[in-house]
């Protein structure tokens, strides 16, 4: 068990599924990455991390 | 010509990748040992469209394939075609995602504060520099 409402991967509609918005986020790294299901390296890490803020930054 | 109708499938592709990625170490036919396969050509058919891969198939061939079994149970379920099943799942366990999956999650909400932040034309530009497309 590693994140709120997620049971060794599966999400349970009965407590927290993740949002609309993760799902997105979750859906574009599947394409982007050709459903390789890369893991998160430092590298990795560091882009999603500066995704984020751009993110954060449109919103302000 | 033999039919490939299921070649375009992303478990079909996933399968190709995964073969040659491993075969410095595993053939191809060690694999379709360790998942059980009887006939050893039923993991080149699956690999190059030709059959599906069986259900329960998915959890022996992903841990020949050193690959997270949601990751290939979801693609099965895509490739299987059955609405009717991949919905029954998402009602009865939610949307099915991998242990990487869960990590980039939390990787999100930690970085955001767990403000929830959309998925904006900005974001993507980033990760689509760093992973690929």
């Amino acid at each position: 068990m590693s994140a709120e409402g997620t049971i060794q991967g599966f999400t349970l509609p009965s407590t927290r599924p993740f949002t609309e918005n993760e799902r997105a986020w979750i859906g574009f790294l599947r394409q982007v990455s050709g459903n390789s299901d890369p893991g998160p390296t430092l590298q990795l890490v560091q882009a999603l991390r500066q995704a984020v803020l751009e993110a954060e930054r449109s919103r302000e | 010509m033999a039919k490939r109708p299921h070649s375009e499938t992303g478990l079909a592709k996933f399968l190709t990748r995964r073969v040659l990625e491993l075969r410095p170490t595993k053939s191809q036919i060690r694999i379709a040992t360790e998942a059980g396969f009887v006939n050893p050509n039923m993991l080149a058919m699956i690999k190059n469209g030709a059959t599906k891969l069986p259900l329960d198939r998915v959890s022996w061939l992903a841990k020949a394939l050193e690959s997270d079994p949601k990751l290939l149970f979801k693609l099965a379920l895509e490739q299987a075609g059955d609405e009717t099943t991949a919905r029954a799942v998402a009602e009865i366990f939610g949307t099915v995602v991998t242990r990487n999956e869960v990590a980039w999650l939390e990787e999100i909400r930690d970085a955001s504060g767990h403000s929830d932040p959309s998925l904006t034309a900005r974001s993507r530009i980033a990760l689509r520099g760093l992973l690929g497309k």
